[in-house]
């Protein structure tokens, strides 16, 4: 079923909002003095995304697209970093790692390199890696190669070899990544930002050298048992396909798979609990510039499933999560952002700002972020908190909302033009919990939105009081301004953070 | 889940080279994304690996190409869908950086998006990004492209905009000096900020000797201060100029309406008598190797660099070095990620680019060190896969994987209209023909194992290596009383 939905009504009204503040409207109009009228819209052709389950409770979900004879193939797993075990922060990414590091066949164990000669030999490569709550791998390849790479990929899940050599080098080059990110002022900005948020709930603990020096293989392999089962798979397939072919190859490589008779293992509570200082500075000697982030508290999606919702409380739940979405690209989405526009286009204090909002079930945040020298770092800081501050008490005027939602609106409409943006979709609602038909409704959701709905999350959420601020600078300059504007501020030197600690400092005891 | 973080606009700095480095520098236990580069399409796919499978059928890219009176070239390809893209690409990139000026072209590419005579500053944001589209644009060393995707029904407005910004820039103090303040953040960012952006904007300077390619793209602080407003209107006057330009629309859209507009918005725009200035300057033949040792703070891991002259990007051995690249360096079963990653964990990552320009070229090989080695450490290891390609059979299962991985990799980008825009633009003015686009595909199947030997002994083995060892401020000299 395709869902035939118009922006026309969203676009003319913007260029009509545009038209009036243009220069020069009042001249004749047969030079070239002012833009030509767009014309009318045309509707948004949705593709139908088919969702089923196989006996073995493995899901499917398949969304045709023929442009080019290309199928991105990929394994939603519903797993991620949540479920890692305390004081072994780290365990799900190794793990999922693990499925592309070898298989074991009857005849033998498939190395790590052959394993990825044979996928790449398919013209493809394997993308494989983990989230929070969800952890995926993947392949876009050329359809005539699709029952290969699912013949690969299916090996990947059932029976990984989880060989001893193979862990020992992704346990080292885990190690040389962490220590990589600790000389990125952004990168180490966003470890300290998300520990002070979500303090020690599972989202806060991330893994540091000594987690990952505690996981053992055994670990792994006793993860791997548990979580990856077929009850727990998304098959997503997008492309060159139908619903026909995909479910054939769906039951040829899953269809035999059995499941472990464990429980499954059960959602931790995810509600932040953030550290008591509001601000943190972080001294990195040598930094090539300094890198600014402030957080404030979002709208927690429900920690109930949405499809155990009452049909309102969903319908509700649903409006929140998109005002979410709509207030973040207000705020701090595409270039014309309002974080955008005081940070870089007005005063030319960064390349860039932007906002993102890291949601899970019970807790959610809102993280703006920008990059600037040394010397701006307080000034960016403070535009950061008045932009956020701004949106709960002010209503954002009606052209800005349109064009936000258009943005937002566009961004949806551009995933539909390649099988990878078409499998991102679907694996977006999965992990959210809403049915992939429900998708068709989704631009037209947008486009309902009004100025009230962000305005009460901001007012809600984003009061002064509840900001968290995060500067990684090299305080030898401007590191004295920094201290006298954040005077309460934690401080701590690069070196001496430990991300696991409650304090944030190493020696600091858990 | 993570945040998103993004940085729109701006895309500048040698987009294309650099999309790769940071992805090589990066693959570790992560995402792995596919295909460094940039290959094009083709008529047919031949040879699979896979007897089973199927054969695919591409259809060639019908692309209409024309010229306007003014000079403007204007190539168009109509695709079904919803949306449409609209990029000019001027001929005009870093190497036309006026003399102490470098960064200049890409400063004055962020000027683009300002006022223009019937524009106001970011209306051309208000008329992309606000309908529900995206606008970017790059600056490499050859070219300079904007490139916008809108609603199909947006495609009139948005070829006055072009239309309007390439006749009537306006240039004012305090935009300039707030863009210039931008770019200079952007060096920050990208060369001071990231662990190893010293070392990559070193390569220009050392991989060339004489070519004004040995300037970054991105500039220095320095000289990006002493530009003024007056070097933006002659630089406007200078290159942004109808027969200087190339106007590619792909997507959804009518093309006798699309004729009809283009005649309309850009054919009265005036054509300057006199040519386009044109580098002349030839890069000599490099004739000794050098070491260079780069110190920087904050280097987390030690790195090494090795790099070579290569060919002109139109070269009939630019396809041969392109698969060069990918069997060196294209996933994680490539030549250096199995040998210097995966079998002697010498390095963290490791890399290999064809940078080919249109006058000239340079190959850049580099690892990052794993654990405790040190840069001089990798230096061997790495020119010696390098010398096993060259000498050592190449098995005919890894050529025509790496073939495979070509042809996918263009595949996907022929998805959307930007990814097709970008195909036709870069055959056009990097290899100079962008007829290219349906002859690359064969060539590339038709690159042989002597073929890629042949390239290695003559650009590699024979030619002058400058060798970069990048480490820590402060960092310990390997010999007391030692070179420094």
């Amino acid at each position: 079923m395709s869902m035939p939905w118009t922006r026309c009504r969203t676009a003319l009204q913007l260029a009509l909002v545009i038209a009036s503040t243009l220069p020069g409207l009042a001249l004749a109009q047969q030079g070239f003095d002012s833009p030509p009228r767009p014309a009318s819209a045309q509707p948004l052709e949705m593709p139908a995304f088919r969702q089923s389950r196989l006996p073995n409770g493995l899901g499917l979900a398949v969304v045709e697209r023929r442009s080019q004879p290309l199928v991105s193939a990929w394994l939603l797993l519903q797993t991620g970093a949540v479920y890692d075990p305390v004081g072994k922060a780290g365990l799900a990414e190794l793990t999922v790692a693990m499925l592309g590091k070898g298989v074991q066949r009857t005849a033998g164990v498939v190395s790590a390199s052959e394993l990825a000669a044979a996928v790449e030999g398919l013209g493809t490569q394997l993308e494989i890696g983990s989230g929070s709550r969800s952890s995926q791998l993947g392949v876009t390849v050329a359809s005539n190669r699709l029952d290969a790479s699912l013949g690969l990929l299916a090996e990947m899940l059932r029976s990984p070899s989880l060989a001893e050599d193979e862990f020992g080098r992704l346990q080292a080059q885990a190690a040389d990544a962490l220590k990589m990110g600790r000389s990125d002022p952004a990168q180490l900005g966003a470890q300290v930002a998300r520990r002070l948020y979500w303090g020690e709930s599972p989202q806060g603990r991330q893994a540091t050298a000594a987690t990952l020096a505690r996981i053992q293989l055994d670990d792994v392999r006793a993860f791997h048992r548990l979580h990856v089962r077929p009850e727990r798979v998304t098959l997503i397939l997008a492309g060159d396909i139908d619903a026909g072919q995909a479910r054939a190859l769906a039951d040829k490589h899953f269809g035999k798979w059995r499941g472990p008779r464990q429980a499954l293992p059960a959602m931790p509570a995810l509600a932040p609990k953030p550290m008591a200082a509001k601000t943190v500075l972080v001294d990195l000697p040598g930094a090539g510039q300094s890198a600014v982030l402030v957080m404030a508290p979002a709208a927690a999606p429900s920690p109930v499933p949405l499809a155990q919702l009452q049909a309102e409380t969903q319908a509700l739940e649903v409006v929140t999560q998109q005002a979410n979405a709509l207030a973040n690209t207000v705020l701090g989405q595409g270039y014309s952002s309002r974080i955008n526009q005081e940070v870089r286009i007005k005063r030319g204090l960064s390349y860039g700002a932007a906002s993102g909002i890291e949601a899970l079930p019970g807790g959610a945040v809102l993280v703006t972020s920008a990059q600037t020298k040394h010397e701006s770092a307080g000034e960016v800081a403070a535009l950061l908190q008045q932009e956020i501050r701004r949106m709960a008490s002010e209503r954002v005027p009606d052209p800005e909302l349109v064009a936000r939602r258009s943005v937002l609106i566009g961004e949806f409409g551009r995933q539909l033009e390649t099988t990878a943006g078409l499998a991102g979709l679907a694996a977006d609602s999965l992990i959210r919990g809403r049915p992939l038909a429900e998708l068709s409704r989704v631009p037209e959701e947008l486009a309902a939105l009004d100025a009230e709905s962000t305005r009460l999350l901001a007012s809600r959420h984003w009061q002064a009081e509840r900001l968290r601020t995060v500067i990684v600078a090299d305080f030898k300059q401007g590191g004295l301004a920094l201290r006298q504007q954040f005077p309460d501020a934690l401080l701590l030197k690069a070196d001496d953070i430990d991300l696991a600690s409650p304090t944030l400092k190493r020696g600091g005891r858990r | 889940m993570s945040s998103k973080y993004r940085n729109d606009k701006t895309g500048a700095e040698e987009e294309l080279v650099a999309r790769a480095r940071r992805r090589c520098m990066l693959a570790g236990a992560g995402m792995l994304l596919l295909a460094a580069w940039n290959p094009v399409a083709q008529a047919q796919a031949t040879a699979s690996a896979e007897p089973l499978a199927a054969p695919l059928k591409i259809a060639p890219l019908a692309f209409e190409r024309r010229i306007l009176a003014n000079g403007l070239e204007l190539i168009a390809l109509p695709q079904a869908g919803a949306t449409v893209s609209v990029q000019v690409w001027y001929r005009v990139g870093g190497r036309d950086d006026p003399a102490g000026r470098s960064g200049f072209a890409h400063l004055f590419e962020h000027m683009m998006f300002k006022r223009t005579r019937y524009m106001a500053n970011e209306q051309f944001d208000r008329m992309t990004e606000d309908v529900g589209g995206s606008n970017n644009a790059f600056t490499a060393d050859d070219m300079t492209a904007y490139h916008s995707v809108v609603p199909a029904h947006h495609l009139e407005p948005l070829l006055w905009a072009e239309a309007e910004r390439m006749s009537n820039l306006s240039v004012d103090q305090a935009n300039f000096d707030s863009e210039r303040a931008v770019v200079k953040e952007e060096f920050r960012q990208r060369v001071l900020a990231e662990p190893y952006g010293r070392l990559f904007n070193a390569v220009p300077r050392l991989g060339y000797q004489l070519h004004p390619y040995r300037r970054p793209v991105i500039g220095s602080i320095e000289e990006l201060d002493a530009a003024t407003v007056q070097d933006v209107s002659a630089f406007h006057a200078q290159y942004y100029r109808p027969d200087n330009a190339v106007l590619i629309v792909t997507g959804a859209f009518d093309p006798v309406q699309l004729n009809r507009w283009v005649n309309h918005y850009f054919g009265s725009i005036r054509q300057p008598g006199g040519p386009v200035p044109r580098v002349q300057v030839v890069e000599p033949r490099r004739a000794r190797d050098e070491l260079h040792q780069l110190k920087a703070p904050n280097v987390p891991l030690p790195a090494a660099m090795l790099i070579w002259q290569g060919p002109k990007a139109s070269s009939a051995d630019a396809p041969v070095w392109q698969v060069a690249q990918g069997l060196l360096a294209m996933g994680e079963s490539s030549r250096l990620n199995e040998s210097l990653v995966r079998r002697a964990q010498l390095a963290q990552s490791a890399g290999f680019e064809a940078q080919l320009n249109a006058d000239a070229g340079l190959l850049v090989a580099h690892a990052v060190a794993a654990g405790k080695q040190s840069a001089s450490d990798l230096v061997a290891p790495l020119a010696k896969e390098l010398q096993l390609l060259a000498e050592e059979p190449i098995a005919p299962a890894e050529l025509e994987k790496v073939k495979a991985q070509l042809l996918t990799a263009a595949l996907i980008r022929r998805q959307t209209p930007l990814g097709l825009g970008e195909v036709l633009g870069e055959a056009a003015l990097l290899r100079g023909d962008v007829q290219w686009v349906n002859r690359e595909l064969n060539d590339l199947q038709a690159v042989t194992a002597a073929d890629v030997q042949r390239v290695l002994k003559r650009d590699v083995l024979r030619g002058a290596r400058v060798t970069v060892l990048y480490e820590a401020d402060g960092s310990a000299p390997k010999k007391k009383g030692g070179k420094p």
